[in-house]
């Protein structure tokens, strides 16, 4: 089934030195899986991911043939009907804890604040909601995490943080971007973990956002890969070693391996015929 | 005697009354022209050890010494030992240009030729000449780490502190600057004491690796233990498990 559905969708940003196409349409559909988008910074990837929630202020204008999420036309909703689904149907993790919390509010008040303004819930019932979230994300106290403010926490906590509160509504499209990649390896594969579970046994639809293509083969079922606000090659993730565009293959490429030979990592090509409309 | 010698180094923080025991003994040598990786989670005091070689950490035990010499933290120190820090958005003072920004440590230890110098600088790390009197607001983050890279080799230093310098950047930016580092080690016979997370980054520029964790060493390895999955203790052995390059299979 087909949870959201988006065709030639465009962004662009009308600037004093000219119009810039961030995103030129692209197309794609999701059900209940996990696609990944994986390019480099400035192809479009987080664009893309936040136009699926209007969330582009001008002078940036999102265009699309057809952005349909669940039944709703996303390109014609009123902006009081989008608010309805931001966060209770469609929810979106940023990349970095230091820069998505509110630094001078404690990490409790943030997660209650949803619950008691959206759902008008008792304080006491919102307190239990928000550490059951942080429980679900596997935060051993909940009860110093809820008293916390967001610079006592480690990147690895503030992220769970992030996770608990976007899937306290039970979204049912989560929009990550970079959500690890300002985290440890170690903690990165944690949060992987919790994310990758929470998703599938709640029967998300999940856009992964990332640069990291070897992460996004292990994480997702399916990849798009853009360059310069296009879609260059969509593929299954586990076919990934066998891309046929050659963008693809120097993204795999310059990544250094254990063991390697230690020579100079394969810079990049970039073709412009590759960023160019057929 | 190798350039770089740390013996039993500790370094407490004391905040509000608590003391936090970031590294505790840890002992390393580092021989010249060598490069030498360190390893961990955050936390791990792996970055502490190399603010602790600056000054900007407060050693409370053990002692550190280049080149023989008990550490001073004077202008000498400045022209052997220079660092690379993490994160090329915050290293970079916002408000002055690049040219500003090479000259400055020039300026300090009375070096003339400041103009070539600079133009040179900007040569070796691949950047255009005409980017001399920009700011960094107008470079991307590649662009600003080859500023910082740049920046720590005006003095001409011996070794370089290299704290996380690609995580902040894209695969393929991060792939650049590591040629980078390699040709500029090559060519200036550097020595690297080098910090990250990614242990396939340390695998490729690194001939040794010290594995760290809550603040402690765990485990030393050469390059030929790491690619061979020879590590004793689990702690090594998980690192190695979830690096990146492992989950593709």
């Amino acid at each position: 089934m087909t949870l959201l559905s988006v065709k030639n969708l465009r962004v662009t940003f009308d600037t004093e030195t000219g119009r810039v196409e961030a995103v030129r349409g692209v197309s794609f559909s999701l059900g209940r899986e996990r696609l990944g988008i994986v390019g480099e910074s400035g192809s479009g990837k987080t664009m893309t991911g936040r136009s699926v929630l209007r969330l582009i202020r001008p002078p940036g204008r999102i265009e699309a043939d057809e952005m349909r999420f669940d039944g709703q036309d996303l390109m014609r909703l009123t902006e009081r009907e989008m608010r309805a689904l931001r966060g209770p149907r469609i929810a979106m993790v940023m990349q970095d804890p230091k820069y998505s919390l509110n630094p001078v509010m404690r990490v409790g008040d943030q997660l209650m604040e949803g619950l008691r303004k959206r759902d008008r819930l008792g304080r006491a019932e919102a307190r239990a909601k928000a550490i059951a979230a942080l429980e679900a994300v596997q935060i051993r106290d909940p009860e110093r995490v809820m008293e916390a403010y967001p610079h006592e926490l480690s990147g690895g906590m503030g992220q769970r943080v992030m996770i608990a509160m976007m899937l306290i509504p039970n979204p049912d499209l989560l929009i990550a971007d970079e959500p690890t990649s300002a985290l440890d390896v170690t903690v990165q594969a944690e949060v992987l973990k919790i994310l990758d579970d929470l998703v599938r046994s709640r029967g998300m639809g999940l856009i992964f956002i990332s640069h990291d293509l070897r992460l996004v083969a292990r994480f997702c079922d399916r990849v798009l890969v853009m360059y310069k606000g296009r879609v260059v090659e969509e593929l299954a993730a586990a076919d990934l070693l066998h891309a046929k565009h050659p963008y693809t293959q120097g993204l795999l490429n310059c990544l250094p391996r254990i063991g390697g030979d230690r020579g100079p990592l394969p810079g990049l090509d970039r073709d412009a015929a590759w960023a160019k409309e057929v | 005697m190798s350039l770089i010698e740390i013996d039993d180094l500790s370094v407490t923080f004391t905040a509000q009354g608590r003391e936090v025991r970031a590294v505790q003994g840890v002992s390393l040598r580092v021989d010249a022209r060598e490069s030498f990786g360190l390893v961990g989670e955050s936390g791990s005091g792996k970055s502490t050890i190399l603010r602790a070689i600056c000054g900007l950490a407060p050693v409370s035990g053990g002692s550190i010494r280049i080149g023989g010499e008990a550490l001073r933290h004077d202008r000498a120190f400045a022209r052997r030992v220079q660092m690379v820090f993490q994160d090329p958005y915050a290293s970079l003072h916002p408000r002055h240009t690049l040219d500003r920004t090479l000259s400055e440590p020039l300026a300090i230890h009375g070096i003339g030729g400041a103009d070539q110098r600079v133009m040179r600088a900007l040569e070796d790390v691949g950047l255009p000449s005409s980017f001399r009197f920009r700011y960094p607001h107008q470079l991307s983050g590649g662009q600003r780490q080859r500023v910082a890279i740049a920046r720590a080799l005006m003095l001409e230093p011996e070794i370089l502190l290299l704290d996380e310098p690609t995580s902040a950047l894209d695969a393929s930016v991060q792939a650049e600057v590591l040629n980078l580092l390699a040709r500029l080690r090559a060519e200036r016979g550097l020595t690297f004491l080098m910090v990250s997370h990614d242990l396939a980054v340390i695998d490729h520029v690194c001939d040794r690796v010290l594995v760290m964790q809550h603040g402690r060493a765990v485990e030393e390895l050469t390059r030929a233990e790491l690619a061979g999955a020879r590590m004793q203790t689990d702690y090594a052995r998980s690192l190695f498990e979830a690096s990146a390059d492992r989950l593709m299979g």
